[in-house]
């Protein structure tokens, strides 16, 4: 396994991110040259230099800390709305795809129903309607994340419920539900959780793209989003302000993104 | 290496050349010779290399970054509608250049009565409207009685003061208005855009909703621009009024730009694709970068925008006047001036800016003493701080901005200000219905007269919807405001404003930030662009010309 | 006739999503605090002149009331009137809708021309340089916020070589073409106006390669895997023993066979995008339904918010529906379910 991952650079380089990013996070106080928060305005947008290695942004504070400590919150959003959506997403789906018929017909009607209703009516109703704050933005997104996992369990379910040795649990006389969360979800889950890495990435990026809207992360947090977004007129004379957190961004969604295909040229057996 | 799917390459390369081709081709000849509709102009004198698509001298170029939603001047409470409808229409009265005092446009003269109730217009014979027909004293007639009956935004300023039996038509151009009461600024209020006179063969296109459909995208004006065309959501487009009565403008067309991203607007200014944008748009910071660079300009001019907040006093602690004043006392108002602002703004004790009647100079302006500060709260019991929620609206650099730096200094009291940014409804109905704490919001006056700002920020009756976000109640405040509003002596009304800025700074219900200077970047070819302080939607594209 | 009672039960299952949909916004729409009223009369109304207005506008029923009548209109093919613009819904959304799917066209065609090929050369080479660098070069596109990479794109292409237009649908100096389908190209090309076709279509390569850039990424990775699958199926090495050429072998069994999930993921973004993207449509001043969605909930303008809503959600459903028929052209032994 070891070999086969080491084998794909893009795959180490993916693992090297994440585990950097992990790392910022758990001890983003110790990382930080300054305090992500204080102001000092007079010392606005400030090029990068030996005392703000990434800059000021436009009320003095240093970018780099604040990218630190962003790390947490957009960690926080792509482990939080995975880890909501997915046992939602995955139970259902496979209770669709194991009891067909007219239950079937439910669930995935009302995925459907989720999965067209447009994404960013859904977010700003609930950042208006219940104010703005990450927790609403986490919320609107497992709102709108969960139905993918269903569909991509029930689909691998169907493909397994017919198999031998469900066929013969059955037989046997075991409890459907038995059957189907002992023997058919620990068979189908694997795309699903391959799917689930990759989100983590995806997740991040659509926190970032409502934060930059306004929607999200409310001042002065250091969210990366936010912060692109209020440094964006000036990206041409304080490039710094704006292309640090962009960058920031590109490689965490990036280092997810690769890791999880590596994952999935690893784990999946169909793939070897 | 196999050769794999060479043709796969050679498509795409053929396509990414046809593209960038088209692109090339298309735009090289625009940015070396001036685009087809200058070719009958004389040729530009000092054709400028760097410059591309040089200047065409009779197309104006702006751009606003909030879409425009309807052209009806009686309908629509939105600025971006308003900076359309003040070219379309032509009013009484009108505000010219940089003055803030009323200047003749339709009535030539006027009269007023001793008792301040009646006034006559005298309206100027050459005007038509644009299709054609004179406007005339029953044109007057009917657009007021039409503002008061469709009951929307122009139907708040005159509705208390006229009604539809205001009205006396001498002769064709000459109409007196008699007022249910005196009313001191109504001669001001004519001048904004609820007073846009339209042609009453309106009435033809009436319909359920006295035409508000109709004029939705249309006008019935008789102002210096027609309306050319409008593409809902990317441009609209005026054509100069050959027959004007004040001469045909030398800008032959407008086209007002919807450009949602002010970053994308400011590269399009620095290209030369825009002529000009004002500071409803582009930030400080982004001004000043682009000054001098580029072939673009920056203009300045005295401003009667106030940044304030509101601090609501039906809140605890925020009812306690200590604690009021210790808030004022712990901002650093000149280090947001210099830094946020940028310098372009100064101290202003209250409501009333300076260089408007009844502005009170002696009015006190609360200096940053953290150590006063904190004696206060001491004093009104709070010195262990406390939790406030600053809302702000949209998502706006600047008020961001300043919003992170009162965070910052009244956590040197142990106040905690949580920043909430809410969309505009949500936000308008949070704090007019008082469930916010603070506010960051900015005020400009449509007229020059304190009754209009003082009126919405400190009667009692205003409180909320009317405004008074403070939900600020003083007894000798509704006095006076009554009294003055009553009164037609300019000096009893100029003392009763004084006396309520004084009791105001006392009671400390708004912190005024500072009074804002206007801002514009402007193409270094623009001339004759005038900015009137008050009226930050009023561009007048009329005069402009290009060098 | 498996085909006409698949389609028709489709369309017949779509109502229940529907009615589902216009009960889920205009409940969510209308928890949002705030009185359209007041919004529409501004700062300066009177408080006798909102209460009118709120009557005029039913917004003193309850709100199952106002959700029924608008049910009622609806079904007459009313979406009412949009009290921001004071249009008629179905005229608003007229007029946005086309920006959005010219947009939305293109850029699934940049995905298919870029994506597709860029999946099939890193199955091929798996592991290999040309592997690692397609891949790169697709999840960054992924990786990027649009929004960066469309200012980025605008002060390379537009501002310092200036080959590119700023933004926009078409120059300002060239008249749009005479509206057919509202598509700028599409219509240009109808009625030969060359000029035109050539403004409207060089205003398409920013945004379109701003918005195409995640689509690229995601549909590499599912070529890629897709015909990775299928390229250890036996069949595959049929077709080299038997001396079919790489391309051959590579662009016509392989890829037809590995299609389904490419097309699956295709109707799916397809769809995503035709409810427009707000910070693409934002950068390049592209009046699309993005833009027209946001301002809707804005202004609390809630029969534009249902309108286009219902219009995103009918258009999601019907592409695909169309996938899942075009499953069949491609594999005529697939039964219809």
């Amino acid at each position: 396994m070891f070999r086969r991952l080491v084998s794909s650079p893009l795959t180490v380089f993916g693992f090297l991110v994440v585990f950097i990013l992990v790392i910022t996070a758990l001890f983003a106080p110790l990382i930080a040259t300054h305090s992500p928060t204080e102001v000092n305005i007079v010392n606005k947008l400030q090029p990068p230099s030996q005392e703000h290695i990434f800059g000021t942004d436009e009320v003095g504070r240093d970018i780099f800390s604040r990218i630190v400590h962003g790390t947490r919150i957009s960690l926080k959003i792509g482990f939080l709305v995975v880890i909501l959506s997915f046992p939602v997403g995955t139970i259902l789906g496979a209770i669709a795809g194991y009891f067909g018929g007219i239950v079937d017909q439910f669930i995935m009607r009302t995925t459907d129903i989720f999965l067209s209703f447009p994404g960013i009516i859904l977010a700003m109703s609930i950042a208006a309607a219940l104010g703005p704050s990450i927790e609403n933005v986490l919320l609107a997104l497992v709102i709108v994340w969960w139905p993918w996992y269903t569909r991509i369990v029930r689909s691998s379910v169907l493909a397994i419920k017919n198999a031998e040795f469900i066929e013969s649990a059955r037989a046997l006389g075991a409890n459907p539900f038995r059957i189907l969360f002992k023997e058919i979800l620990p068979n189908s889950i694997a795309p699903a959780s391959i799917q689930a890495s990759l989100d983590f990435g995806f997740v991040i990026l659509a926190a970032a793209g409502l934060s930059f809207i306004g929607l999200g992360a409310q001042p002065p947090s250091p969210e990366w989003g936010a912060m692109l977004s209020s440094s964006r007129e000036i990206l041409r004379e304080a490039w710094w302000a704006a292309t640090f957190p962009g960058l920031a961004i590109l490689f965490t969604v990036l280092g997810f993104n690769l890791l999880g295909d590596g994952l999935r040229d690893i784990l999946d057996p169909k793939q070897r | 290496m196999p050769k794999q799917s060479k043709w796969l390459k050679i498509v795409f390369l053929i396509f990414m050349s046809f593209v960038l081709l088209v692109g090339c081709n298309k735009y090289n000849e625009e940015t070396t010779t001036p685009p087809k509709e200058n070719e009958q102009e004389q040729p530009d004198d000092d054709a400028v290399v760097e410059d591309p698509g040089a200047p065409q001298k009779d197309v104006f170029n702006f751009a606003t970054n909030q879409d425009i939603p309807h052209l009806d001047p009686h309908g629509t409470s939105a600025n971006t509608s308003f900076r359309v409808t003040y070219m379309l229409y032509d009013r009484l009265v009108t505000y010219d250049g940089t003055t803030t005092e009323v200047v003749p446009q339709l009535a030539e003269n006027w009269e007023i009565s001793e008792d301040g109730t009646t006034y006559t217009f005298f309206l100027r014979k050459d005007a038509k409207f644009h299709d054609g027909s004179p406007v005339t004293s029953a044109a007057v007639e009917y657009s007021f009685r039409r503002a008061i009956d469709i009951g929307k935004s122009a139907a708040g300023i005159f509705s208390k003061v006229i009604d539809e039996n205001s009205f006396e038509i001498v002769d064709d151009h000459t109409i007196k208005i008699k007022l249910l009461k005196p009313f001191g600024p109504f001669i001001k209020a004519l001048g904004t855009v609820f007073g846009n006179i339209l042609n009453p063969n309106l009435a033809d296109n009436h319909g359920e909703d006295l035409g508000e459909s109709y004029l939705a995208d249309k006008e019935v004006g008789s102002g210096p621009y027609v309306l050319e065309s409008w593409d809902r959501g990317q441009k609209l487009v005026l054509k100069a009024n050959e027959n004007y009565w004040g001469g045909t403008p030398t800008m032959k067309t407008v086209n007002i730009n919807i450009v949602p991203e002010p970053s994308t607007a400011r590269l399009m200014l620095e290209k030369g694709e825009l002529d000009l944008l004002d500071d409803t748009m582009i930030s400080p910071d982004v001004i000043k970068q682009m000054d001098g660079k580029n072939g673009v300009e920056i203009v300045n001019a005295p401003g009667f925008q106030i940044d304030y907040f509101p601090m609501n006093m039906t809140q605890k602690p925020l009812d306690n006047k200590l604690v009021r004043q210790a808030i004022a006392h712990a901002i650093n108002y000149d280090v947001i001036i210099d830094n946020v602002f940028l310098g372009n703004g100064e101290r202003i004790g209250g409501i009333v800016p300076k260089g408007m009647f009844g502005y009170n100079d002696g009015v006190k302006e609360y200096d940053y003493n953290l150590d006063k500060a904190k004696e206060l709260l001491k004093e009104a019991g709070q010195e262990g701080g406390f939790t406030v929620e600053m809302a702000i609206s949209e998502n706006n650099e600047v008020r961001r901005n300043i919003a992170v730096m009162l965070q910052s200094d009244l956590a040197k009291i142990g106040v905690t200000v949580d920043i909430k940014t809410y969309a505009w409804p949500t936000f308008l109905d949070l704090v007019t219905s008082g469930k916010h704490d603070f506010g960051l919001v900015a005020w400009t006056p449509d007229y020059a007269d304190p009754d209009y700002n003082l009126w919405y920020f400190a009667h009692s009756s205003s409180k909320g919807p009317g405004f008074n976000l403070a939900f600020y109640e003083n007894k000798r405040i509704d006095e006076l405001l009554e009294l003055a509003r009553k009164s037609v002596d300019d000096a009893q009304r100029d003392a009763a404003y004084k006396e309520i800025q004084a009791i105001m700074a006392e009671d400390v219900p708004y912190i005024f930030l500072a009074q804002r200077s206007v801002q514009a970047a402007k193409r270094e070819w623009v001339e004759r662009h005038e900015i009137n302080p008050m009226n930050t939607w009023y561009v007048p594209f009329h005069k402009i010309t290009k060098k | 006739m498996g085909a006409i009672r698949f389609i028709v039960k489709r369309l017949i299952l779509m109502l229940p999503i529907l009615l589902g949909i216009t009960i889920l916004t205009f409940f969510i729409s209308n928890t949002i605090p705030g009185d359209p009223a007041r919004l529409i009369l501004g700062p300066k109304a009177t408080p006798e002149g909102i209460e009118r207005l709120r009557e005029e506008m039913g917004l003193n029923d309850p709100i199952y009331v106002q959700y029924g009548k608008y049910m009622y209109g609806l079904v007459q093919g009313d979406f009412g009137k949009s009290t921001y613009s004071q249009q008629a819904v179905s005229e608003d959304l007229k007029r946005y809708f086309p920006a959005t799917f010219e947009l939305t066209l293109f850029s699934m065609f940049l995905t298919v021309l870029i994506g597709i090929p860029f999946g099939i050369i890193s199955a091929n080479k798996k592991d290999k340089i040309p592997d690692q660098i397609t891949r790169f070069m697709a999840l960054t596109g992924v990786a990027m916020p649009a929004f960066w990479l469309g200012i980025i794109l605008l002060l390379f292409f537009y501002l310092k070589i200036g080959i590119l237009p700023g933004g926009g649908r078409i120059d300002s100096w060239v008249s749009p073409p005479e509206a057919i389908t509202g598509m700028y190209t599409i219509d240009s090309l109808l009625t030969g106006n060359w000029e035109a076709l050539k403004s409207s279509l060089i205003h398409l390569i920013l945004p379109g390669f701003t918005q195409a850039a995640v689509t690229i990424g995601m549909i590499t990775r599912m070529t890629r895997s897709s015909m990775l699958e299928v390229l250890r199926s036996d069949y595959i090495r049929t077709a080299y023993a038997k001396g079919g050429s790489e391309n051959r072998v590579l662009y016509g069994h392989a890829l037809q066979n590995g299609m389904m999930p490419i097309l699956t993921l295709m109707g799916m973004t397809f769809g995503h995008a035709l409810g427009g993207s707000v910070l693409v449509e934002s950068v390049f001043s592209w009046p699309g339904l993005g833009r027209y969605a946001v301002n809707a909930i804005n202004y609390l303008d809630f029969p534009a918010v249902m309108g286009v809503t219902i219009l995103i959600a009918v258009l999601f459903i019907t592409v695909n529906l169309i996938i899942d028929i075009l499953y069949h052209v491609i594999d005529p032994r697939l039964k219809y379910e």
